[in-house]
């Protein structure tokens, strides 16, 4: 019996979901899941913390978004790798541009054009329409994803609404595979009422008025996965499908790390190369043709211990303020706690002789 | 106008009405007694019985002795003021404005009236004659006040008729009893040599206050009508009420039919004059031996159509039993609605969903059924299946949504949901079958759950599952199964509406 669930939102969705990334996670974890998957409206936002945790219980993460479209169904995205996350980065950098604060302005085109390496999962209506049939619209809409997007599948859930069953009939017969999912909105159905008060805020509604914009009941929640198989007996493979997309999104949280500009290198050098350079520079300045062998072994030293630690890029952009500086007549204190080192001397970063 | 009031003593109230049902005890003495520490007290009796020298507080047993072959009966409490309610009522046909007066009297407010009788003393003889026919010694007092109309009333041998504004002089040789004073000021007012009103009515009001009590003069005023008095009807008069009354008494359902009619005619050509629609109202008839009945209807919406309110009143007309014969019909219009224009442009032709016709086919449907029987639902936005329609009997209210056209559900909802027998083998699954009102039915086909949990800010509770079920009859039921997923729980299961 395995299970990941695809489909979250967490409170990381302003107002929608009910749990902390973190519950979600330790909940997935406490009932075996075999990955994890966070998909909050727009933004990655809330993946650090679930990845913090994720890394903790041994639990597979993966970072993921829903993009709300203003000219489509709503996908899920799952970056495979770590170039298809930064594109999905992008893609929603360029949304809230484009829009005020809290909001994302995203089309299908712009979904299209940083696809790559992404698996996507649309999101079908609710409810089926009262002749028992998916919207045309949808159809025509899933038509067009999958002309434009490469893997693609639609989210199956049962959240015991009625048509249920008809629904997943309909959507099973489109030709995407689909995943199953419980489009989870909180770790435990306890926190169904605080959805509940969410779900009001976000309308300007009180509990009394609220009617059908609240869920009919409490069951997106994080279910056993026997539970989840069971409930989807009658399609075995959508929860296969779950199972493979899971295992295809290859994206760890730790493989990202800073990417330091390098403008400041010349062509054809590494930044330790020419840091060594400019430094050994500063250093027959100032103490002439000449070095100490002292001198010598100190400033080796102190570059292998940058070069190491990868900070080479950092001190060259303390370099290229310093000298900036120098160039326009501005009185600079390049760096106080490094003082005393030989390298920052010769590199002009500090006027203290160590 | 001067106020008018006539106070009618009943002075053998118990005991005429024990005369009225068995006539051989009007040639013999009578009296009521109640039980005292023991003994047997009289608390009234008749005029046979007083001349003997029986007084209210005797004994039973000395009763007996003065007057030989004297009849008791056991006094029930309250009911003077049930047979004095009765009189009440049937005096409505003389005022509106009717009080009773107890423990022995009635109050009435003939005030613009008595010219029906042709003069307030013809008004009085005719309603003391027919008093005295039904049986009843009464004695009437009529004056512009009730403490004035009350003492000539109990004071003045044969009752009179005090001429407006002639209260001093009516009251002048009274004794002080008319007054309405406590038996205690009574007594001391005697053993003082007050014997006659005239005696104190010109002391000056503080001496008398002073002497004996603030009710002397409370209720000397209020006798001459320097205070105020009040009157609390019997019945709130309403304030469209039209009344007909017979000179020949009527039997037949034809004149019936004519005189009913043409009351209603009246009453709704007077609605229709003031922007008004009838919601409800009630026929009242009396007939000629003092018994009453009443006929009711209610309308969905207001309505000023002679022929309409007639129809409703003319289904009812068998439960009419006239008896020896009606001789006044009396038409309340008990709740009245503005009953605007535009209704009146809707039934000139354009019918609508809330026009006249709707409402005049419920109308009839309900007079047949009941009215309770017809119900317009509208939608409430709730999940919960009970609390997602609304029961209104208003044609014009608009619903708040619509109605959502996305949830199945049965038309009607039982209410309550009724437990059936049933076993479900597999979860999720709606059951196989189920027994409902002794019947077995076969699930054929099944479509479900629909889980729906409680609105946790109105009620604590689970949820439901739903199944639209088919049975294999092709009927289809709307079943609910209770929460079975904790330890030790067991799922009952109901039904709670049916399919078309």
């Amino acid at each position: 019996m395995s299970y990941a669930e695809l489909q979250v939102t967490s409170n990381f969705s302003f107002r929608l979901g009910g749990s902390h990334p973190e519950e979600l996670v330790d909940q997935a974890a406490d009932l075996g899941y075999t990955a994890i998957a966070l998909t909050d409206r727009n933004t990655f936002a809330g993946v650090v913390r679930a990845y913090v945790v994720a890394k903790d219980r041994g639990i597979k993460f993966i970072p993921a978004v829903r993009l709300d479209l203003l000219d489509g169904p709503s996908l899920l995205a799952y970056p495979t790798d770590q170039a298809a996350y930064s594109r999905l980065s992008g893609l929603l950098t360029l949304g809230n541009l484009r829009a005020e604060k809290e909001k994302c302005f995203l089309h299908k085109q712009d979904v299209y054009g940083y696809a790559e390496g992404s698996i996507f999962v649309i999101i079908p209506p609710d409810k089926i329409t009262a002749d028992f049939e998916l919207p045309k619209k949808f159809k025509a809409e899933v038509a067009e994803y999958r002309a434009n997007l490469k893997n693609l599948y639609i989210a199956a859930s049962r959240t015991f609404a009625d048509g249920d069953a008809k629904r997943l009939f309909l959507l099973s017969e489109l030709g995407v595979p689909m995943v199953a999912t419980n489009n989870v909105h909180y770790h435990d159905p306890g926190r169904r009422e605080l959805q509940d008060v969410l779900t009001c805020v976000r309308h300007k509604r009180t509990i009394f008025n609220a009617g059908y914009l609240l869920h009919q009941n409490a069951e997106r929640y994080l279910k056993e996965a026997k539970e989840m198989q069971r409930l989807f007996h009658a399609y075995p493979d959508a929860v296969a499908n779950s199972q493979k997309v899971a295992a295809a999104c290859n994206f760890d949280l730790k493989s990202l790390q800073y990417e330091y500009p390098d403008e400041l290198v010349p062509e054809g050098m590494t930044a330790d190369d020419y840091l060594t350079e400019i430094t050994l520079k500063g250093a027959h300045e100032f103490f002439g043709e000449k070095l100490a062998p002292k001198l010598e072994k100190q400033l080796h030293f102190e570059l292998d211990f940058v070069r190491r630690r990868g900070h080479a890029k950092y001190f060259l952009t303390v370099h290229d303020y310093v000298a900036w500086a120098r160039s326009q007549n501005i009185l600079c204190q390049g760096r106080g706690s490094a003082a005393n080192s030989a390298m920052c001397y010769c590199l002009g970063v500090t006027p203290v002789n160590p | 106008m001067p106020k008018r009031f006539v106070s009618i003593w009943f002075r053998y109230l118990l005991t005429d009405r024990e005369a009225i049902r068995q006539k051989s005890l009007r040639q013999l003495p009578v009296a009521f007694t109640e039980p005292d520490h023991g003994r047997l007290l009289v608390t009234a009796m008749n005029s046979n019985a007083e001349q003997c020298g029986v007084k209210p507080g005797m004994t039973a047993a000395d009763a007996r002795v003065i007057a030989p072959g004297i009849q008791l009966f056991e006094t029930k409490a309250g009911r003077n003021i049930k047979l004095l309610k009765g009189l009440a009522e049937w005096c409505l046909r003389y005022t509106p404005l009717v009080m009773v007066d107890a423990p022995d009297g009635l109050l009435l407010d003939v005030t613009g009236c008595t010219h029906l009788k042709g003069g307030e003393t013809e008004f009085l003889k005719d309603m003391v004659g027919r008093l005295r026919a039904l049986g009843y010694t009464i004695r009437p007092g009529m004056a512009d006040t009730i403490g004035c109309a009350w003492a000539v009333a109990r004071c003045v041998e044969s009752g009179l008729i005090v001429p407006p504004g002639g209260q001093r002089n009516a009251l002048m040789p009274l004794p002080p009893a008319c007054l309405r004073l406590g038996v205690d000021l009574l007594i001391k007012l005697n053993e003082l040599g007050f014997y006659q009103v005239r005696s104190f009515i010109y002391l000056p009001k503080s001496d008398l206050k002073r002497r004996f009590g603030a009710s002397i003069i409370l209720r000397l005023y209020q006798a001459l009508g320097q205070e105020a008095e009040f009157l609390l009807p019997l019945k709130e008069p309403v304030p469209y009420s039209e009344r007909i009354a017979l000179l020949e008494p009527i039997r037949t359902r034809e004149v019936i039919e004519t005189t009913v009619h043409a009351l209603i005619d009246t009453l709704c050509k007077r609605l229709y004059g003031e922007g008004l629609g009838l919601r409800s109202a009630v026929l009242t008839y009396l007939r000629i031996d003092g018994k009453s009945g009443q006929l009711s209807i209610g309308t969905n919406h207001p309505s000023q159509r002679t022929d309409h309110v007639f129809k409703l009143f003319a289904l009812q007309f068998d439960q009419v039993a006239p008896g020896l014969g009606i001789e006044i019909f009396i038409l309340d219009a008990t709740k009245t609605e503005p009953a605007s224009d535009q209704q009146n442009v809707l039934w000139n032709g354009k019918p609508a969903a809330d026009s006249e016709e709707v409402a005049e086919l419920l109308d009839n449907v309900g007079a047949r059924v009941g009215k309770d029987q017809i119900h317009r639902y509208l939608p409430q936005e709730h999940h919960w299946p009970e609390r997602a329609a609304e029961n209104t009997t208003n044609l014009t209210q608009m619903p708040e949504c619509a109605w959502p056209e996305d949830h199945i559900r049965p038309v009607q909802l039982l209410e309550p949901p009724e437990p059936i027998e049933a076993m479900a083998l597999t979860p999720d699954y709606a059951p196989r079958q189920f027994v409902y009102r002794h019947e077995r039915h076969i699930i054929v086909n099944a479509d479900g759950p629909e889980r729906i949990s409680h609105e946790w800010w109105i009620e604590d509770g689970g949820y439901r599952d739903y199944y639209v079920a088919e049975d294999e009859e092709g009927m289809r039921y709307w079943l609910f199964g209770t929460p079975n997923d904790l330890p030790g729980q067991t799922r009952r299961w109901f039904i709670h509406g049916y399919f078309p």
